[in-house]
């Protein structure tokens, strides 16, 4: 009796040992280039610096002071929050939808498959590049064909009232090929037997899709939801090519505004970093709150 | 009976037109940029904007190779993100595994935090990056561009996530068979997540091969710039024309497009074929 449980402390101990040991290489990495650097920029919040590093001015919460009275904060905080739903939500439900559509074994299917991942392929810089140039109200085909088929010509980019609308959607068409495919793998793990068990049951397309596809691909599912809303909450490429912020700020991100304090202008690095920090609290208060919500419904799932 | 024949026919008919609107959709740009590269610049810029224009040129191409070191930006990018791309299938799949499978104390609190570092975003962090790695002497060199990438939150995430839907029976029979962990690891479970870690490699070379910012930032010497940052700072300095730029944005895809024709065949198989169909 005192033997085996001795073993089984024993097995418990090598265990736990083997699993750092997977986890090693990573861990050490992750401390390094993420954690460290992240305390630093914590700790130069709350310092007045240059990006240069030089003339250090202790000045306690100034800038986080700064921050909640500056309107444009608060608008840029508001393009973000717009940003990150309806593109999270776009593309996950866009992407479920077309895995459903072809996760079958056709030609065509294959052939889409292939085709709608060419965008993820692309670089964000050559996307943007692209869309501004199709999407210009003077030289792009775009606006034109809307224009021939009788309504008013769209400034999409140019105009305030769209423009954070377009970069929504310019970002689900260059990216719901990459949650397509995640999903598509999760959908290709679900055995066929559920489904003809299913069929026999007399459960209709619908109703399989509902009652067997979702719980079955619930991490993948959650796992894109969870990963595209951290990856618009820092939108910035795509509003940096296309925009700049404008017009009127409408496209202006977090990110973005980061950037234009910290790294070009007046480069106070220290008010960027306390910025930083702000939107680093905000990031994880929603996605804890959102993975919390997702991971217990996972646990009811597979126990 | 024939009814519902019929029914199911006019289903697929929908679906498959549905699929060939989005086709239509994702590839009418790529169309577009592609016959405009060959466009004198006066064609390009146009109104009415025409898709097809009566003279076609190759100087907008010929440009490139003026004023690039094209083959050198392409040499860097493929050892930068292969390289990356191989350090992060083995440690974010043994990582993953570990926390899908494995019981040590902490494991919670230890998966939030990396969870939390992927909320990091890199613009916040990119300073302190730049002074370790000016301290560790590796600014310019290609340790120095993948040493910090080698492993990451997203690949560790994806990996657990496929880890954790494989049946549970599989390891434990392994287990009572006598095999050791790293051998369960490595015999059973890993060619079991084939699909996933070719997902991740693809994921993370595209991740590198158009990255901006971080090459950008940790390569100075021009024989050791990236693609995406030669690019960048040669389109920068070209704003004005959009032919060149049109033909420089095709040329940085192409070899990343070549790639995922090839690898598509493992992709699209890998998809169809995950290993547990029942």
């Amino acid at each position: 009796m005192v033997s085996s449980k001795k073993r089984l402390g024993n097995y418990r101990k090598r265990s736990e040992r083997t699993a750092f040991l997977f986890m090693l290489p990573s861990l050490s990495v992750l401390f390094i280039f993420v954690f460290i650097p992240l305390v630093s920029s914590f700790i130069l919040g709350v310092f007045d610096v240059n990006i240069f590093l030089t003339n250090f001015n202790f000045v306690g919460l100034k800038h986080f002071q700064n921050i909640f009275a500056d309107e444009r904060v608060w608008n840029a905080f508001k393009n973000t929050f717009i940003f990150t739903f309806a593109e999270a939500g776009l593309q996950v439900s866009f992407g479920f939808l077309v895995a459903c559509l072809i996760s079958g074994n056709t030609f065509f299917q294959r052939a889409a498959r292939s085709i709608y991942f060419i965008p993820v392929v692309c670089s964000m810089t050559s996307v943007g590049l692209i869309g501004m140039m199709i999407l210009d109200p003077n030289i792009g085909s775009i606006p034109y064909l809307i224009a021939s088929l009788g309504f008013d010509k769209p400034m999409m980019l140019k105009d305030p009232k769209t423009a954070l609308f377009i970069i929504v959607l310019i970002t689900v068409w260059k990216n719901f090929g990459q949650t397509m495919i995640i999903l598509a793998a999760g959908l290709a793990g679900i055995g066929r037997n559920y489904y003809e068990a299913a069929q026999i049951d007399g459960a209709s397309k619908l109703q399989q899709t509902r009652f067997i596809t979702v719980p079955l691909i619930w991490p993948s599912l959650s796992f894109c939801f969870v990963t595209n809303l951290i990856g618009s909450f820092q939108v910035f490429d795509i509003a940096f090519v296309a925009t700049k912020g404008g017009p009127l700020f409408s496209t202006e991100t977090v990110v973005q505004l980061i950037y234009a304090r910290g790294f070009s202008g007046d480069m106070n690095l220290g008010y960027a970093s306390a910025l930083a920090v702000v939107l680093l609290v905000v990031i994880v208060v929603f996605t804890m709150t959102l993975y919390g919500l997702l991971n217990r419904q996972e646990r009811k799932m597979f126990g | 009976m024939y009814k519902n024949m019929k029914q199911m026919k006019t289903g697929t008919v929908v679906k498959y037109m549905f699929l060939l609107l989005i086709c239509i959709l994702v590839l009418f740009p790529f169309f577009w940029v592609v016959i405009s590269s060959f466009k004198f610049e006066r064609d390009i810029v146009t109104y009415p904007p025409t898709v097809f224009a009566k003279n076609y040129t190759l100087v907008n191409y010929r440009r490139i190779l003026d004023y690039l070191p094209i083959f050198t930006y392409i040499k860097n990018t493929v050892i930068f993100a292969v390289g990356v791309g191989i350090c992060n299938v083995i440690f974010d799949s043994m990582t993953g595994y570990a926390f899908a499978r494995m019981n040590f104390r902490g494991k919670n609190i230890l998966f939030t935090i990396i969870l939390v570092t992927m909320m990091v975003p890199f613009q916040i962090i990119m300073t302190p990056i730049y002074m370790e790695v000016y301290a560790l002497g590796m600014l310019d060199t290609y340790i120095g561009l993948i040493l910090p990438k080698i492993t990451s939150a997203y690949g560790i995430y994806m990996m657990r996530s496929f880890f954790t839907s494989l049946p549970k029976e599989l390891e434990e029979a392994a287990r009572i068979d006598g095999l050791s962990e790293i051998k369960i690891f490595y015999k059973i479970m890993l060619p079991l997540c084939r699909p996933a870690t070719v997902t991740l490699f693809v994921f993370t070379l595209m991740g590198c091969w158009n990255d901006l910012l971080y090459p950008m930032m940790l390569t100075s010497k021009s024989e050791m710039r990236t693609l995406s940052a030669g690019v960048a700072m040669f389109v920068g300095q070209n704003v004005v024309e959009y032919g060149p730029s049109l033909a420089i944005a095709i040329v940085s895809m192409l070899p990343l497009l070549i790639l995922f024709f090839f690898a598509q065949k493992y992709f699209v198989e890998g998809v169809a074929v995950t290993g547990l169909k029942d």
